[in-house]
């Protein structure tokens, strides 16, 4: 490291990188505050620093809705069964695929491949789905969505680029690919095993797209599209959500976005590295 | 004559041998192939037989008749769709908002890069990086919550801002004149930070020893980024660049559809929207197929080009 002057570029770098800081915590600052004011303090209020008035009203409105409750538990149970069997099947095709002395290794990357760049679109999935008898099911937004390609192809390249010699060892001391891939390949791969099934997490925590599409009973909603409805009602029409006469008091709205975020929120400052390292595996590759 | 024969024989005897040779690989690998099986037939249920279901979009499709009864009707909701001033208007909203989206927010992560990499105390710009990354993760339709309240005309705190200083109020999310530039603005936003890293990481692999020769010879730090860290970005920054006009037709859905409204159909309503709209409030399913069809065959071809491109500039080292 050299030693060079705190000169007064740098005074202004810091206070140009200090502003950036501030331009994308605001956003999400002024929400946890509006979610802890009183409507009354939200409307007086132009710009959102702290509390004018504290109340934790906005959050007993929510708790006191069974719909949210159930939605959160529903997002949970989503995003837990999802990722797992996600991470189970990537992890499985991506050794397989990884495998070059297989006959079909080719020919079933390929077919993955082709899901890369071209999928059948909302209808002709809305018409299996609804043929599979999976509407109002939330297996709907889980199965479909088992296998991402992308996520394959990093499994795919880390797989292919690690030492064989420790299976190969396995191999010869008798133990079979099951033995070798649940007990030497899954316990050495935890970084990217890690990295994927966050990403998956992610998804499916933040999914609302394919809920709103396959399911109509409100009472399977979960947490992303609860919150889409209420949002949305007020975007789609138009109105000013300052404006008194929206559906949704801007403080109950606030509150369910907090409740949304907070479990991204919790875990990120302990997980974004494993982010990074996704997006490093992915873009290289030479 | 010999050689002849040889071949012939030779052509007779290879599919018998491929086949014992893919009988004794399946028998050798009889547990890799069982645990393959479900991946497989995962792939041809969720995601090819969709595919195969564009044909709908060459019917009158309906759920009685099924892909095998419905009755053939050509390319009658193509140029139905074709001739449609909405979907017209989409398409080409599509292309202007990516474009701008391109414009605008191609530089940002690389400025900010390097304005990350000038900082010298290693914990602030570790805050600033973690910081900077946290919003890719946020879903829009929370992000939208946000900013209807942020940008709201009478109440949001960027309008008081504006009329503080004496500047008159935007209407950021129902001027159909502003919305486009929302939109890029809000998308930059969002992801200039995770745009940078790929940056920073480029600019990690520099030796610190071209900056230390540079120094003695007396060049200033702008002399630095100007001649030794930009050209080293360049290879990523052209990647990057044919990435994203690959994906201009691909990206973009859930920004728009949680922000935009009636008043800003006009310049913010894009492909997808026009088709999971319709599909809401009246579906004529083998139109909105066929819609849908169009974006991802155009979006398919701008991908693969795009690849090609990058394959022939790498020599031979493609993206997928």
């Amino acid at each position: 490291m050299n030693y060079r002057k705190f000169t007064v570029y740098d005074v202004l770098l810091y206070i140009a990188l200090a502003a950036f800081c501030f331009f994308t915590l605001y956003p999400f600052w002024s929400i946890v505050v509006i979610s802890f004011s009183t409507p009354q303090a939200y409307y007086n209020t132009q710009y959102h620093f702290y509390p004018q008035q504290f109340s934790l009203e906005a959050y007993r409105n929510n708790f006191a809705d069974p719909q949210i409750v159930r939605s959160f538990i529903i997002s949970v149970l989503v995003t837990v069964v999802g990722t797992a069997n996600s991470l189970f099947w990537t992890m499985i095709t991506g050794y397989f695929v990884s495998k070059r002395n297989l006959a079909f290794t080719t020919l079933v990357f390929t077919l993955f491949l082709i899901t890369f760049f071209f999928d059948g679109g909302l209808i002709p999935n809305f018409v299996l789905i609804r043929q599979l008898g999976l509407r109002n099911n939330l297996l709907s937004i889980i199965l479909p969505f088992t296998i991402n390609p992308f996520f394959l192809i990093l499994m795919k390249n880390y797989f292919s680029n690690r030492s064989k010699e420790i299976e190969e060892a396995a191999t010869i001391d008798g133990a079979n690919e099951f033995t070798i891939l649940f007990r030497i390949v899954a316990p050495t791969s935890r970084p990217i095993l890690a990295t994927i099934g966050l990403f998956y997490a992610v998804f499916y925590w933040n999914n609302w797209f394919w809920p709103m599409i396959y399911l109509s009973e409100p009472n399977l909603f979960p947490m992303a599209l609860y919150l889409r409805n209420m949002v949305s009602t007020t975007a789609t029409l138009g109105i000013d959500p300052g404006d008194l006469t929206s559906q949704n008091p801007a403080t109950i709205r606030a509150a369910a976005i907090v409740l949304t975020i907070l479990p991204i929120i919790a875990v990120y400052p302990f997980v974004q590295r494993y982010f990074v390292h996704g997006i490093m595996l992915g873009s290289s590759k030479e | 004559m010999a050689i002849t024969v040889s071949s012939r024989t030779s052509l007779r005897k290879q599919p018998r041998m491929i086949a014992n040779k893919i009988i004794r690989d399946i028998r050798m690998n009889k547990l890799l192939y069982l645990l393959i099986l479900p991946p497989v037939l995962y792939v041809i249920v969720f995601h090819f037989i969709p595919m195969y279901g564009v044909i709908m979009s060459f019917q009158d499709f309906s759920f009685r008749k099924g892909y095998f009864g419905s009755d053939w009707v050509g390319l009658k909701h193509f140029v139905w769709l074709l001739e449609n001033p909405s979907f017209r208007q989409a398409f080409v909203n599509t292309i202007t908002i990516n474009l701008l989206r391109i414009l605008v927010g191609f530089p940002m992560p690389i400025i900010l890069a390097l304005l990350i990499n000038e900082v010298r105390h290693h914990y602030f710009k570790r805050t600033v990086q973690t910081l900077s990354y946290l919003p890719y993760f946020i879903s829009w339709v929370i992000l939208a919550g946000i900013f209807n309240d942020l940008l709201a005309r009478d109440y949001g705190a960027v309008n008081s801002f504006l009329a503080s200083i004496g500047l008159p109020r935007i209407d950021f999310l129902q001027d159909p004149h502003v919305f486009p530039w929302t939109l890029v603005i809000s998308e930059i936003w969002r992801t200039v930070g995770w745009g940078s890293i790929i940056y920073l990481a480029t600019i990690a692999t520099i030796s610190s020893t071209l900056y230390e020769a540079a120094e003695v010879d007396g060049a200033t730090r702008l002399q630095q980024i100007l001649h030794i860290t930009l050209p080293t970005l360049r290879p990523t920054m052209v990647v990057i660049l044919i990435i994203n006009i690959g994906n201009i037709l691909r990206v973009g859905f859930d920004q728009v559809y949680n922000l935009y409204n009636p008043l800003v159909y006009e310049t913010g309503d894009i492909i997808q929207t026009y088709i999971v709209r319709s599909f809401s409030i009246n579906p004529n399913f083998s139109r909105l197929a066929a819609a849908g069809l169009l974006e991802s065959t155009l979006g398919m071809i701008l991908l693969l080009t795009a690849n090609h491109v990058i394959r022939k500039m790498r020599n031979g080292e493609g993206l997928y």
